[in-house]
């Protein structure tokens, strides 16, 4: 089964069936917010011992990914404000010249992960959701616990924070 | 369509959710607006880099031993609330009833305990007063009727008994609560009354000091000696007290005659109850101590 595409009909009940099913997406996740292998795959530990913990009568048996989705988002939520990290500065254009805008951009775009970054971590999640995983709004809303409205809203200015950024003084 | 719209729209319009109206209105403002051209042109590399970025794998290893060499501290034991929601509903369903019932049954057993051992602290502060508090003057409150001794007052003298060991209320270290009956028996006469007994009496009543009479009229007709110590009574606060030192024979009649004469009520003892205590102190043989307490109901 292809955890991005589709749910799942019949529930796993066991701990393989989670990792076959959707430990791709949920370690593609953390790697992306945490960017660390050490701590996602402590991560991962802690979000497969949740899925398999949780009563059966807790289960969303019907929507079960977007169940894995929001077990997932709120162990990734709750270790990055744990790590409380000190962003580092943003990395210095090479060019100095005004008429390097072209390679000062290339640049920035090689380091966009140094803007990622400094966003929300909810924002975050919401653009590698949408935007690399292709999760729909209602799956992301559910995961995250906000409207609809409010995730598209929270993407379209997390776009523009990062287009500022990105394209300033270029 | 102006910016303000277009970019309000922008995220349905990255996404292609936009009707046909709207995506022509979109696509013609892109064309006339330079800025917004600009701003979608940024969008989409954005957007084209967040989607490219490489996918990660679930390493091999890790796949096959989620938490080999973790760092967590493997819990081999569940929180018992997990237990409790992991155990099947018809298991739960028992459990928790049964936990009713017993608590049903402890509640129903603990009660009249209780409620005797009320009765008995209040006994023995009622005695302790009387013990405190001696009156020279033996006024009776009431005439007597039909030649029935007169009722005393507060531990007036003469309610302890002649020559008795007794001279006041005392109570056992162990109480020796041997069948408290609270309706007592269908036929009273039929006990057995074993040697230091104290046989205490509670009768709960309209008006105890009308009730003494027949009780004093009772004791007579029982054949007791009319010059009985205490044979009038005793009126103390809450009630009227007989405190009589009685021959053995004598104390399941009185027992099976009080009930008879104590007020009905549907509550079981809430009129009529009766214990017995072992005395302390030596009650010459062949008698027994009865007390009798007359409250108002």
């Amino acid at each position: 089964m292809n955890p991005i595409s589709g749910t799942q009909k019949s529930a796993p009940t066991s701990l393989e069936q989670f990792i076959q099913s959707y430990g791709d997406l949920i370690y593609d996740l953390a790697e992306s917010i945490l960017a660390d292998s050490t701590l996602t795959q402590n991560t991962l530990q802690s979000i497969l011992k949740t899925l398999e913990q949780t009563p059966k009568n807790e289960r969303y048996v019907t929507h079960e990914r977007a169940w894995v989705l929001q077990v997932t988002c709120q162990h990734l939520i709750h270790q990055h404000r744990k790590l409380n990290r000190q962003l580092p500065p943003l990395p210095k254009d090479p060019q100095t010249s005004p008429d390097n805008h072209n390679s000062n951009l290339a640049f920035r775009l090689q380091h966009f992960r140094s803007f990622f970054n400094r966003l929300a971590i909810e924002d975050q999640l919401i653009l590698m959701l949408r935007d690399k995983f292709g999760i729909s709004y209602t799956e992301i809303a559910s995961a995250l616990g906000l409207p609809e409205g409010s995730i598209k809203i929270r993407r379209h200015q997390s776009l523009r924070a990062l287009e500022e950024w990105i394209w300033e003084n270029t | 369509m102006n910016c303000f719209e277009w970019q309000s729209k922008a995220s349905d319009y990255l996404d292609d959710l936009l009707s046909e109206t709207q995506q022509k209105e979109s696509d013609a403002h892109l064309e006339s607006c330079t800025q917004c051209n600009q701003l979608h042109q940024h969008y989409r590399i954005i957007l084209t880099t967040i989607s490219s970025q490489p996918r990660m794998v679930l390493p091999t290893a890790f796949r096959k031993a989620p938490f080999r060499s973790s760092s967590l501290p493997i819990r081999k034991r569940l929180s018992p609330k997990v237990v409790w929601q992991l155990m099947p509903w018809y298991l739960r369903t028992t459990l928790e009833g049964a936990v009713i019932v017993l608590i049903l049954l402890l509640a129903i057993s603990v009660g009249p305990k209780v409620r005797q051992l009320y009765e008995r602290e209040i006994e023995k502060s009622v005695s302790e007063f009387q013990e405190t508090f001696q009156e020279s003057t033996g006024d009776s409150p009431l005439a007597p009727t039909k030649d029935a001794p007169p009722l005393l007052r507060k531990g007036t003298s003469g309610n302890s008994h002649d020559n008795s060991p007794i001279s006041g209320e005392e109570f056992a270290d162990e109480m020796e609560v041997d069948s408290m009956d609270l309706e007592g028996d269908a036929i009273g006469e039929n006990i057995r009354v074993g040697s230091s007994e104290i046989w205490r009496f509670n009768i709960k009543t309209d008006s105890p000091r009308d009730f003494r009479d027949r009780i004093v009229q009772m004791l007579l007709e029982l054949k007791l000696a009319k010059d009985t110590p205490g044979l009038g009574g005793i009126e103390a606060p809450g009630g009227v007290q007989f405190d009589l030192l009685v021959p053995q024979s004598l104390v399941g009649k009185i027992k099976s005659q009080l009930q008879r004469l104590a007020p009905k009520s549907q509550i079981v003892g809430e009129t009529f109850a009766w214990y017995k205590n072992k005395s302390r102190k030596k009650i010459p043989e062949g008698r027994t101590r009865v007390v009798i307490w007359l409250s108002q109901m």
